[in-house]
């Protein structure tokens, strides 16, 4: 059973983990907490499912997932430049940014339950019924592909911000952005693509995780966002790589929990995490105390 | 020099930082290929002027002008792509790049790869204390050396105008000197300076103009060898 249930919260902790690198990279650009992020998670696999059916059930997978991804991407960049610039660019401080934020995602949850309903429907999937042998224990096809793909977009992530130039924009912006603005890197260009980064993988996530359940409904992105973002304050918000560890230890430890204590109870061993970690190490796993960020 | 030499020029340029009025409305003129040196004691608005003029903070009313267009309230950014570039007090390299990363961002508007390639080589030519610590986190330097690489992310982006605040500070004598010397060479090679300095002596070895603020005020302005036997600049900030 360990083995299992080990297999189910990696799997798990991939969603959380993709999703928690969103909120990390705009945090890490612009110190804000996004709470738009996990609309963006929702709104995303509607958006996939509505055009699946709006092509009659036959489209090709592939297609509707770059539907998806572009509308994540334009919707990040959108966000960015409709409601969050104009106040970064004020000064008015970041609580007023916040706030912006949680205005935008109660209109993405609004127009999502007008255009596509409250009710559970039935979300596509992939390699329905094909199992992969891990050591003896079965994982479902859909979870592997899930693994995998994570682990690969955080390798390009990863070799992105090592290796471009735009990486290498994002990481002086992310250390301090007025500096970066006055040696010539357009932080403005950067901040957005963090957000575009950001949505279109909480969308990954959020396509992935619904083919898992084969289900999808406008509800979903609330408590997946509270512990994806958990994983990035347990991470170090700011850290990609403490993102993505944080992820898969939220992940892991729900699962083992469910498994070996009972379901009722992955929560709040999932938030007992937090707080110790809050209590013992408030910058998280990979977090740098304030001090060292600028 | 006439008009059509000026670089740089502020035209009654006024800045407040909320209720503090920092700059009361200075004009100053830089001409093609001269060092001109801003001084003032603490407080006096000098890195309000630099920046002001780099677009780091809003001007208020006035005109920052550069090479006659008006580039007032422009974002840093499309301000260094023009070609003036502020190297700021206390060295603001990125302490979580490495030495040559903190070069690469100086040009991150430059296309040619090689040309950035070749520039870099230029910096660590001119700065071989650098190219020996070229993997190395910035944060890790030294202050002298962190200086340098300010100077030399600066020299990366092929400046027409630097704007240098306070370069010498907390520096040694030895590599005050050694700093000063790299901005003359740099002078020679064809870059107009606009140097803020606390150290006017030093300063005004250097440059061939000044102009001396005093609380957001121009009180004073002219040759450099004038200035440094000026009665009142020697007690004020030459000692004795
Ligand atoms: N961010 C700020 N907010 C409020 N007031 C400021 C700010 N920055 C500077 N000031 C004020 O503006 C005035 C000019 O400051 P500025 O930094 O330009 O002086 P300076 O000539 O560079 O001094 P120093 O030689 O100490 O560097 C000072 O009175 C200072 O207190
Ligand atoms: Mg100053």
């Amino acid at each position: 059973m360990f083995l299992q249930q080990l297999i189910n919260g990696v799997s798990l902790g991939s969603v959380y983990a993709l999703t928690a690198v969103g909120y990390s990279l705009v945090f890490s650009v612009v110190g804000l907490i996004n709470m738009s992020h996990a609309a963006i998670y929702m709104s995303g696999a509607v958006c996939f499912s509505m055009f699946y059916n709006l092509g009659g059930r036959n489209v090709p997978l592939l297609v509707v997932f770059l539907i998806a991804l572009v509308y994540a991407a334009v919707a990040g960049l959108t966000i960015e430049r409709l409601a969050i610039r104009p106040i970064r660019e004020k000064g008015d401080g970041m609580i007023y940014a916040i706030l912006s934020s949680i205005a935008v995602k109660t209109i993405i949850e609004s127009v999502c339950q007008i255009v596509y309903g409250t009710e559970i429907r039935a979300f596509p999937t992939i390699l329905a019924g094909r199992y992969v042998e891990v050591f003896g224990a079965r994982m479902m096809a859909i979870q592997f592909v899930m693994l995998a793909v994570t682990i690969v977009i955080m390798l390009a992530l990863g070799y992105f911000t090592l290796k471009s130039k735009m990486g290498m924009g994002l990481r002086s912006t992310a250390q301090n952005l007025r500096a970066a603005n006055l040696v010539g890197v357009p932080v403005n260009r950067i901040v957005a693509l963090a957000f575009a980064i950001g949505s279109v993988l909480a969308t990954v996530a959020g396509i992935f995780s619904c083919m898992y359940y084969q289900t999808v409904q406008v509800n979903i992105g609330g408590v997946i966002g509270q512990k994806a973002f958990a994983a990035t304050v347990l991470g170090g918000i700011g850290s990609l790589t403490g993102s993505v560890v944080g992820g898969f230890i939220i992940g892991i430890a729900e699962m083992l929990t469910a498994g070996y204590i009972s379901s009722s109870y992955r929560n709040l061993v999932a938030f007992s995490i937090l707080i110790i970690v809050l209590i013992f190490k408030p910058s998280g796993i990979f977090g740098q105390a304030e001090s060292k960020k600028v | 020099m006439n008009e059509n030499g000026t670089v740089l020029s502020l035209e009654n340029l006024e800045t407040w930082y909320g209720q503090i009025c920092a700059l009361r409305g200075i004009s100053l003129d830089v001409y093609r290929g001269e060092i001109v040196t801003l001084l003032g004691s603490n407080g006096a608005g000098k890195s309000t002027t630099l920046k002001t003029i780099s677009g780091l903070v809003p001007a208020l009313s006035g005109k920052v002008k550069f090479l006659g267009e008006d580039i007032t309230n422009s974002m840093p950014h499309s301000i260094v792509e023009m070609g003036v570039i502020h190297v700021p007090e206390g060295r603001r390299i990125f302490r979580d790049l490495t030495v040559t990363e903190n070069l690469e961002i100086g040009s991150f508007s430059l296309k040619d790869n090689a040309e950035r390639k070749k520039r870099i080589e230029k910096v660590f030519e001119t700065f071989p204390a650098l190219a020996d610590r070229r993997r190395q986190m910035g944060g890790l330097l030294s202050g002298g050396e962190q200086q340098m690489l300010a100077i030399g992310r600066a020299m990366m982006t092929d400046p027409k105008v630097l704007l240098l605040d306070e370069p010498s500070m907390g520096l040694a004598p030895v590599l005050v000197q050694e700093i000063m010397e790299i901005i003359k060479n740099l002078n020679e090679e064809g870059t107009t300076i606009l140097l803020v300095e606390q150290n006017a002596k030093v300063a005004l070895q250097l440059a061939d103009r000044g102009y001396v603020l005093e609380t957001g005020e121009i009180v004073m302005e002219g040759d450099a060898d004038k200035l440094s036997q000026d009665d009142s600049i020697v007690k004020a900030y030459l000692g004795h």
